[in-house]
């Protein structure tokens, strides 16, 4: 079938050439979470109503022309009330998934490759905090002091931090036995540099993998938070205080819910989509062979 | 004439891939007829393994058969699924090559040998266990009735293997079918098991499929063999025709590339076949193996060449067999036999640059690791205590290198060989003893103090995929060893990399290579150049060879062999497979569960006086060399023992043929020393042990130039 293959390596080269050999998922992640953020940041001047105008005549009015996707229970148009969420809720997920990075994954690394007693300590400390219901974590940390946004990412990072260290070290365990690891500790490395240069680099696509899924995550448990009134003040917009909010009416009023929960759904994906896509970009064995 | 078992007939496998159609097999055609052993031998790549998967019709959906497999007159090309179920495991049996995940590890051994009894004969679960354990007793395997109980785990890898012939025989099959079923296994178990299916070729009138990459194993167990190379049949023959006197360039080739055991010590210098496997997808025109045949000519190039058999089945694909002459040799040879020469005499005077005494290195599975324990309080009350399980990876080792000298450190797996290789590199912390690197103890310095010993000593390990870190550039990896280990300026870095490079025979180009992209055997250069990198004195090689097909693994044999008399490095050479050892050692050190029972110059190990053990090793390596097979073999019992706690006496007495047993199990056993540097730790007299012959054969004469 020489005819077909030739056919097919015609077509494919226009489209390679219009993407220059770039990671179809990348590209496709990055440009959805683009626009998310653009929505979210140009939110105030694009939406058609204030977020927090009432209106006690449109109540609970199905989608239409003038409220495309309805209004909920104080006559607040849900459109841009979605626009506006998209502020906290991103934030709040990408905020709270970097701390739990920023301190997981160095601890993780350590507990990995050094083992023996501080090993030991960090699960044992890890357990300890999984063993908390996550509302509870997080409540314990923001009940002493007045709420705010800052605090709560805090909070929300931190009830991640054991999941994101038992991966780590878990990773780190099956590396630290690979013998790159041992030729360099065998040329005099120092612990610091294997764990950065060696180690890390290898250890980047599971963590970025799960780390792309507690985006949405950290999103849900914040909306929680602001739903026992720790977090988002209403009436402030967040989807995860949208979509509680909205779970009362769900019988009679469906499109209340349904915006934020379509917006969580598409953010969900675009992180998912852009984590694989660098995860192939960044890996040299998923590269065209002969560079 | 019969009509044969297995019958294939112009087989030919490709694969669609994006660059094109890949050949993985390419005309392949074969016969085997009931209760003979065809031996099929190729390299990885050559497309072996695929011609078993075909024969099982075990190839994926995007595998493209064609020509014929005809089995008992049937066609198995096509068959439907159902007919192929009835084949597989009642008529053809299969045996893969990887015992440890072969077995389901959460089955017992009994249920999983039954299973095709009840799925294919509709036995009843009882009558199928009764079988079962029936067959587990012709395979040899001691108590089987208690081992149907056991799951894989209990078993070692050897008594494994045995389970999965078993398994694959317990239907009376007509045909068996092994996929490199010794390959991970320790050559003593090795020459268990191969004699194991020999006698079942014979008891029960068996055609075998004996799929493999070693020639030695080829000529224990084959009646005709196959070559295979990159798809295609190059030669095929009775065995003795094959090996003795091969047609094919390029089974001259392997034979000429395999280090070979011999009674006068060090072997002749190894030839390896230059080149690179061909691409399979573009491959090149003419004959397959042009390209990297030294006999080759333009008429080789345009030609497609043809398998020609004559009456008695003999054959080779190549125009030119008939009046070829054996493989080259290496061109270089005079100068290295020259330097060899000279440094097989090491001054004595001078002091050593490594010397352990004492060394030990134990695992202590701890407290709660080793599992708890119900003791009695006052007899009455139950009490949980932990119990502490101790492994004697290294068990007391001395053992001295000199400058510019290769030892070689020979032992089956799990002898503790690797575990003493990083011991003296401070990558795994001793447990008592001393390493004295240089007249320096090094091993109780801590950690931050290790800078000189990490400067001048290196390692290279076995496997190339893990030894290079897939998200470095080539390049890169060398340059970090570079520029911590010395001051070469960093402009002139690159240069001095590539240089490196140019050293291990790479080109410099592949500097800004990823490991994905080099060949096996790339890798294990890059290896060595990254280990060249901090100008170390003393290289320990981990078994750098093992994971290579024969013909690469000459090329770096003879690389590291040639580094050595450039730089005058000295080697402690790790490795399961003697003759490799014996190719490049100066001396050679014999190890077993965790200690050392004979020490010497290379030629003093390979001869009489043996210790039992060396004996038994070196009877045990297949070698191929006609009339080797026939040759008198010590064979071992049983596996090797857990090393475990408390040893008092010879490690070696549980296994030993010549045991004299009180003695050997209590006493620790007294070294003789038959030459000076020669030492052998044994209970027998040096009289006994010098009575037995050698049980290497004389040097043969170079079969491939003939």
């Amino acid at each position: 079938m020489p005819k077909a293959d030739a056919a097919n390596a015609e077509a494919a080269r226009p489209m390679r050439s219009l993407l220059a050999g770039a990671n179809p998922k990348l590209v496709v992640g990055a440009l959805v979470l683009a626009l998310l953020v653009a929505v979210a940041i140009a939110a105030p001047w694009i939406a058609p109503y204030r977020f927090d105008e009432m209106s006690i005549l449109s109540r609970l009015k199905p989608p239409s022309l003038a409220h495309w996707c309805g209004t909920d229970e104080f006559g607040r148009d849900v459109f841009s009330r979605t626009l506006m969420g998209a502020r906290l809720s991103l934030m709040m997920g990408f905020a709270a998934t970097a701390v739990s990075l920023l301190i997981g994954v160095p601890l993780g690394l350590w507990a990995g490759y050094r083992r023996g007693t501080v090993d030991e300590a960090i699960m044992r400390a890890t357990d300890v905090l999984l063993s908390f219901p996550p509302i509870m974590l997080g409540l314990l940390i923001l009940a002493v002091t007045p709420p705010s946004l800052w605090k709560m990412i805090i909070a929300v990072g931190i009830v991640y931090v054991p999941s994101t260290v038992r991966l780590t070290r878990s990773v780190t365990l099956d590396l630290a036995g690979e013998e790159f690891v041992q030729a360099a500790r065998a040329r005099g490395e120092r612990a610091a540099y294997i764990l950065h240069a060696e180690i890390l680099p290898n250890a980047w696509p599971p963590i970025m993998v799960e780390a792309s899924l507690r985006v949405t995550f950290a999103i849900l448990l914040g909306a929680a938070l602001s739903f026992i009134g720790l977090g988002a003040q209403p009436p402030s917009s967040d989807w995860g205080l949208m979509i509680s909010e909205a779970r009362p009416l769900i019988d009679r009023a469906p499109w209340v819910a349904l915006a934020p929960g379509i917006a969580m759904g598409i953010t969900v994906i675009a992180v998912n989509l852009l984590g694989d896509g660098l995860r192939e970009a960044l890996d040299p064995r998923m590269q065209r062979k002969g560079g | 004439m019969t009509t044969p078992l297995l019958s294939v007939k112009d087989l030919t496998l490709t694969y669609q891939t994006g660059r094109g159609r890949l050949r993985a097999l390419n005309g392949v055609s074969f016969d085997v007829n009931a209760g003979e052993t065809l031996a099929v031998v190729g390299e990885s790549g050559s497309g072996k393994s695929s011609v078993a998967l075909a024969a099982m019709g075990l190839l994926g959906p995007e595998a493209h058969l064609d020509g014929s497999i005809r089995f008992e007159d049937g066609e198995l090309i096509g068959l439907d699924e159902a007919s192929r179920r009835a084949l597989r495991g009642r008529a053809i049996g299969m045996v893969f090559q990887d015992p440890f995940t072969s077995l389901n590890p959460s089955l017992r051994i009994g249920e999983q040998v039954a299973e095709p009894l009840v799925y294919h004969q509709g036995l009843s679960r009882a009558e199928a266990l009764e079988k079962a354990v029936a067959a587990l007793g012709e395979v040899g395997l001691p108590g089987p009735r208690e081992i149907a109980s056991a799951y894989p785990h209990q078993l070692s890898g050897g008594m494994q293997q045995r389970v999965l012939i078993a398994s694959a025989i317990v239907c009376n099959p007509r045909l068996l079918i092994l996929d490199e079923p010794t390959t991970a296994l320790d050559v003593t178990v090795e020459a268990q098991i191969l004699d194991l299916l020999d006698n079942l070729r014979r008891s029960r009138g068996l055609g075998m499929v004996f799929i493999t990459h070693n020639l030695g194993v080829v000529n224990r167990i084959a009646d005709r063999v196959c070559v295979l190379y990159a798809g295609r049949v190059v030669e095929v023959g009775e065995k003795d025709t094959v090996l003795g006197r091969p047609s094919h360039p390029y089974t001259k080739g392997l034979l000429a590339s395999l280090p070979r055991l011999a009674a006068d010590g060090r072997a002749r210098r190894i030839a390896p076949i230059p080149g690179r496997f061909p691409d399979l997808v573009n491959a090149p025109p003419g004959c397959i193996f042009a390209p990297r045949c030294p006999f080759a000519e333009s008429a080789c190039v345009e030609n497609e060449q043809v398998l020609a058999t004559d009456a008695a089945g003999n054959g080779a694909r190549c125009w030119k067999s008939a009046g070829l002459p054996g493989w080259p040799e290496e061109p270089a040879d005079d100068r290295n036999i020259i330097e060899v020469a000279a440094s097989r005499e090491p001054a004595e005077d001078d002091a050593p640059l490594l010397r352990t005494e004492d060394l030990s290195k134990r695992y202590r599975r701890g407290r709660i690791g080793g599992g708890i324990e119900w003791t009695r309080k006052l007899g009455v009350i139950p009490w949980p205590s932990t119990r502490a399980e101790t492994v004697n990876a290294v068990d007391g080792i001395s053992l001295e290198i000199r400058r510019g000298e290769v030892v070689g450190l020979v032992g089956e797996s799990g002898s503790g060989k690797s575990t003493f290789g990083r011991t003296i590199l401070r990558l795994v912390d001793p447990s008592s003893g001393h390493v004295m690197f240089d007249s320096r103890d090094v091993a109780s310095l801590p950690d931050g103090e290790l800078d000189d010993l990490r400067k001048r000593a290196q390692i290279v390990f076995q496997n190339p995929d893990s030894s290079l870190n897939p998200r470095r550039r080539i390049g890169k990896a060398i340059a970090r060893a570079v520029k911590l280990q010395t001051n070469v300026p960093p402009e002139r870095l690159r240069a001095h990399v590539e240089d490196l490079l140019d050293r291990v025979g790479l080109p410099r180009a592949y500097y800004d290579r990823y490991p994905h992209q080099l060949s096996g055997g790339e890798k294990q250069r890059v290896g060595i150049a990254r280990a060249l990198a901090t100008e170390p004195e003393f290289i320990v090689c981990d078994e750098p060879v093992s994971a290579l097909d024969v013909s690469v693994q000459a090329t770096v044999l003879n690389l590291l062999d040639g580094l050595k008399d450039e730089l005058n490095l000295s080697y402690l050479f790790i490795s399961h497979d003697l003759s490799v050892v014996a190719y490049i050692a100066d001396r050679i050190a014999v190890m077993y569960s965790g200690r050392l029972c004979e020490v010497g110059p290379a030629d003093a190990v390979l001869q009489p006086p043996y210790h039992p053990y060396t004996q038994a090793l070196l009877s045990a390596v297949p070698l191929p060399t006609p009339g080797a097979a026939r040759r008198e073999r010590i064979r071992l019992r049983g596996d090797r023992p857990p090393s475990g706690a408390q040893r008092s006496g010879c490690v070696f007495h549980t296994r030993c043929p010549r045991s004299l047993g009180e003695l050997c199990a209590n006493t620790a056993p007294p070294v003789h020393e038959p030459r000076p540097g020669h030492r052998i730790a044994c209970h027998l007299s040096l009289d006994e042990l010098a009575r037995d012959a050698s049980v290497l054969p004389e040097a043969a004469p170079v079969a491939a130039a003939e």
